[in-house]
């Protein structure tokens, strides 16, 4: 098979597992329960019941579930996401688009942080392996893995901005600094783009916290991947013939070595990815980050159906696109993949 | 390229990222250390006032509804950060009397005055005049007109579109979409001929007489119309700069525009910059109407100051610790502190000060007992729930001791119409209680009951099992069900909907639920209010008991259909007595912290007074910033 067909079945098989995501969150958010006209006005919907009418009838919330997925399909298929109760009926289009450029701060810091420190320390865990060094490391990460986000994130407020007032408590960034106007949407590359450094930094300041709680959950699977991969490629022939041509063992270790292991990363990248962007729910929560997943739990708790599809949909897209690239990453270095 | 070459550019971005990220943040603590004396700098001058340039404010949440004031309809936004500070209502409340003794009384403030007929009907507000809204647009009766009508309009032609009060008989009126059209045509600040006749039509219930004379002709007698105007779909907005920009929308659209570009109003602060679901950055309003009044005149009518900060930030922060750690380190003077970090807030009462409610207040916690399912319908079974409820371990377990006792229906605020008979509350009597329980007859071993509460509110659940150990004493099996806000109305709760609604759910409703989500507070500060809600028949919502009664309905009818205050307190002694001996509700009492368990706190060494909003929380907990006094200044 060669690569372009690799990728179209690939490409095939996401657009299906999106479709499934879709449908399943679309059954399972409508089977929540109650009237979902009392989530979305409130007391407003006993105050005006003609109001609350109107509506549900707008919104087809008489219909059966069936119906309700036909004309949310019907919606979608001409790009609208529909109107998103839990942000007073904004597009749901709009609202994320408000959002998930916060989110994708956050997820760049979080991944760049997990990478780095997961390599770095998976590192010195296979050149030092079996000392002292190496369990301390074991133990950090096991420590890391074994926390939750939201539980990392609490522990890092409390110590870094509550006992040592080193970092801003939440928010995206200063409220007294003038914001960045719309280039690519990214706020913080806007930003740069427009000079506006002050803005920049403190952009920067404010993702610290929600993104190293993140890459201290998730860097020990890259360090440990990395180890084990370092270790068993330390034992491969053709390191034996490097050291048999008398290669010194930092050039063995690093050029020989390290490239090598790092393939399994490439594999698990869709992965942390994947841990990342759901991660970034609790972060944002706990941070008062205005990302997607401060958007996604309101709109899980204000029974907002186009909001929690809207966000379900970005999530999956990012997690099959991640998923993809790794894929075809994969394929492209190791044609076994692709023909197999 | 060589090998070498490209192997070595990963590395090469990765070390530009690090210089950039090491420079950003090396540039942000620089800022923060030339700025930190800015933004908490002090005059030293002899007039010294510690004011801060920029007052920091932390609430509990973002406004549900934004900040568009046509949500007002909806009993939202809330917490409604505008109230006061940016839009006003043409009478409020003395925030003085109603945070100090909890007495509710009615002042001017966008009416210089008014009149009412003596038929208790017709109610005439004189404008104040030379009154601007703060893009310029003249403030006027045709656009309290405008305003009052789009809201009608926007509800679907609700009868009861002020703030849930029948008041009017709307059916007079003929106001649509052509009306919308000849208002968008004409505007409201010089209205054509064609526009005029239609407003000055005495038949409609809302008239106008001139710019600055707006006329309410009631159905039937109100004697408090104008505390219906204090809050929510009172607040006054710029209905011209509305028409011009996408007008009202429809009623099952309102105008979303204005979610995140509030509509300018006429108080002492301007929207200058909104961060969806982070902050809202407010700074003074250079036009204000009121920035000249005199210190007396302010501390007559203390919502009308015009402010002592140039520049106020309100964030919306979820997390409790975020909300304590900026209010120790500084970051912001005030914050909503909730049960988590309550118990460090009065730790330290030098460090912090914190908002307290009068015991006589509007704000209350309470539990309803569904009248209507079985067991909780039959009167004796609830008289023994009422007896074995330990209100006083509630308060201290729960509420920080911080529950003044209260016996409902009545708002303790409105202490002409509370407690009429002086009606203690339920003793604990757990002898009595088993009394009541063997006159009931019901089975308690084969009769388990359901008591849901709403998760987001902690306490809730908390007192909700200290009653349900109450209930164990005496035999009663509760089943606590903490339920997502999804679920919180009908069929499990009641309370969100019509008392017929709710009657047609009833056995699906828990046997008993938490009064609301959390803490209960009024829409309108009248003495009718928590009669019309809470025990009335044609109530359309809040009636949590689904509880109604010929004796009682006497009360609730006669609020509206006399002047003769006398007469609806005689009626209102009889219902009182009716309600207390057939128990629809427990009232826990009323709340003196402001979130039940935890209330508005603020550094002491910078704060020394601010007022709340004028319903008692039933519009935001959060400070009416306006009135935020610092220390030192004058």
């Amino acid at each position: 098979m060669n690569l372009a067909k690799y990728i179209i079945r690939r490409a095939i098989f996401a657009t299906f597992v999106l479709l499934s995501v879709m449908t399943i969150t679309f059954v399972l958010s409508h089977g929540l329960g109650g009237d979902p006209i009392y989530s979305w006005l409130g007391k407003a919907a006993g105050l005006h019941p003609e109001l609350a009418e109107a509506y549900a009838a707008k919104y087809h919330l008489r219909d059966p579930v069936y119906v309700q997925y036909y004309y949310y399909l019907v919606g979608l298929s001409q790009g609208n996401l529909g109107y998103s109760p839990s942000r007073n009926f904004l597009p749901v289009a709009q609202v994320i688009g408000q959002t998930l450029p916060f989110t994708l701060q956050i997820g760049f810091f979080a991944i760049l942080m997990t990478l780095i420190i997961g390599i770095l320390l998976g590192v010195i865990a296979a050149r030092y392996n079996h000392t002292p060094i190496d369990v301390a490391i074991r133990a950090v990460y096991m420590a890391g893995y074994g926390s939750p986000p939201f539980f990392v994130g609490l522990v890092l407020l409390i110590v870094l901005t509550f006992q040592f007032g080193l970092l801003p408590s939440g928010g995206a960034f200063d409220p007294n600094l003038v914001q960045p106007s719309w280039i690519t949407g990214i706020p913080m590359i806007d930003s740069l783009l427009e000079g506006n450094f002050q803005y920049f930094a403190s952009a920067l300041v404010h993702v610290i916290l929600p993104s190293t709680a993140l890459a201290i959950c998730f860097f020990g699977v890259v360090t440990r991947v990395l180890r084990s991969s370092m270790l068993e490629i330390m034992h491969a022939n053709y390191i034996r013939t490097a050291r048999a041509k008398g290669l010194d063992e930092g050039t063995i270790f690093f050029k020989h070595g390290l490239r090598h292991a790092l393939m399994p990363i490439v594999s698990l990248s869709s992965l942390i990815v994947t841990w990342i962007i759901t991660g970034t729910i609790f972060v944002e929560n706990i941070f008062s980050y205005p990302g997607m997943g401060r958007y996604l739990v309101q709109a899980l708790n204000g029974q907002d159906y186009p909001g929690i599809l809207g966000t379900t949909i970005v999530y999956v897209l990012v997690i099959v696109s991640s998923t993809l690239v790794a894929d075809v990453l994969y394929a492209v270095v190791d044609p076994q993949v692709r023909l197999g | 390229m060589s090998t070498a070459s490209k192997s070595k550019k990963p590395l090469a971005a990765i070390v530009v990222i690090i210089i950039i990220v090491v420079a950003g943040v090396g540039v942000y603590f620089m800022t923060q250390q030339s700025s930190a004396p800015v933004s908490m700098s002090t005059t030293s001058s002899a007039a010294a006032s510690q004011a801060p340039s920029v007052l920091t404010i932390d609430d509990v949440a973002w406004p549900s509804g934004d900040l568009n004031q046509l949500n007002s309809l909806l009993a939202i936004p809330y917490p409604d950060w505008l109230t006061y500070t940016v839009y006003q209502s043409l009478v409020t409340v003395n925030g003085s009397a109603l945070y100090t003794t909890g007495d509710v009384q009615i002042l001017p403030m966008l009416a210089e005055n008014w009149t009412v007929s003596s038929d208790g009907m017709t109610y005439t507000f004189n404008l104040r005049p030379n009154v601007s809204f703060s893009n310029g647009d003249p403030f006027n009766a045709y656009q309290v007109w405008g305003q009052m009508y789009g809201l009608y309009y926007l509800s679907g032609n609700n009868e009861a579109w002020l703030n849930a009060y029948a008041v009017f008989d709307m059916t007079t009126s003929t106001f649509d979409n052509s009306t919308i059209a000849l208002m968008t045509q004409s505007g409201l600040i010089n209205p054509s001929s064609a526009l005029m006749s239609v407003m000055t039509n005495s038949s409609w219930p809302i008239y106008v007489t001139g710019p600055n004379q707006i006329v309410f002709h009631l159905k039937s007698p109100f004697n408090w119309f104008p505390h219906t105007l204090v809050a929510f779909v009172g607040l006054i907005f710029d209905t011209q700069y509305l028409l011009q920009n996408g007008g009202f929308g429809t009623p099952s659209a309102f105008n979303t525009y204005f979610n995140l570009n509030p509509m300018p109003g006429t108080g002492p602060y301007v929207v200058a910059q909104v961060s969806n679901q982070a902050y809202v950055k407010f700074t003074k309003n250079p036009t204000y109407w009121g920035a000249n009044l005199t210190p007396d005149e302010i501390q007559a009518n203390p919502y009308l100051d015009p402010g002592h900060v140039q520049t106020v930030i309100v964030n919306a922060k979820s997390d409790d610790v975020a909300r304590y750690t900026d209010l120790s380190s500084g970051q912001a003077q005030i914050a909503g502190i909730q049960t988590q970090n309550w118990p460090n807030v009065i730790a330290n009462p030098d460090k912090f000060g914190w908002v307290t409610m009068p015991d006589a207040s509007m704000c209350f916690v309470g539990i309803a007992i569904n009248t209507q399912r079985y067991p909780t319908n039959n009167t004796d079974f609830r008289q023994a729930i009422e007896h074995a409820v330990n209100l006083t371990d509630i308060s201290q377990r729960v509420f920080f001791g911080q529950l003044a006792p209260m016996m409902g229906p009545e708002y303790p605020a409105q202490k002409e119409f509370y407690d009429l008979g002086n009606l203690p509350q339920y003793s604990y009597n757990l002898t009595l209680a088993k009394q009541y329980l063997t006159m009931s007859g019901v089975d308690v071993s084969k009769n388990p009951l359901t008591f849901y509460v709403w998760e987001g509110c902690g306490y809730c659940k908390s007192a909700a099992e200290i009653v349900q150990a109450d209930l164990a004493q005496i035999g009663i099996t509760v089943s606590v069900q903490v339920l997502p806000s999804s679920e919180f109305g009908p069929p499990l709760v009641g309370g969100a909907t019509s008392y017929l609604g709710a009657l047609k759910v009833a056995q699906q409703v828990g046997h008993m639920t938490w009064f609301g989500s959390a803490t209960f507070a009024p829409g309108a500060p009248t003495p009718a209010d928590a009669w019309f809600l809470f025990v009335n028949k044609y109530t359309p919502a809040n009636d949590y008991a689904i509880y109604a009664n010929p004796i009682v309905q006497k009360c609730i009818d006669a609020f509206t259909s006399t002047t003769d205050t006398s007469a609806i307190k005689q009626l209102c002694t009889a219902a009182q007595l009716q309600i207390y001996n057939d128990a629809p509700y427990i009232w826990l009492g009323a709340v003196k912290l402001v979130f039940g368990g935890g209330s508005v706190a603020y550094q002491k060494s910078v704060i020394s007074g601010m007022l709340l909003d004028p319903v008692d929380t039933g519009i935001s907990e959060t400070a009416i910033f306006n009135t935020v006094t610092f220390v030192g200044s004058s």
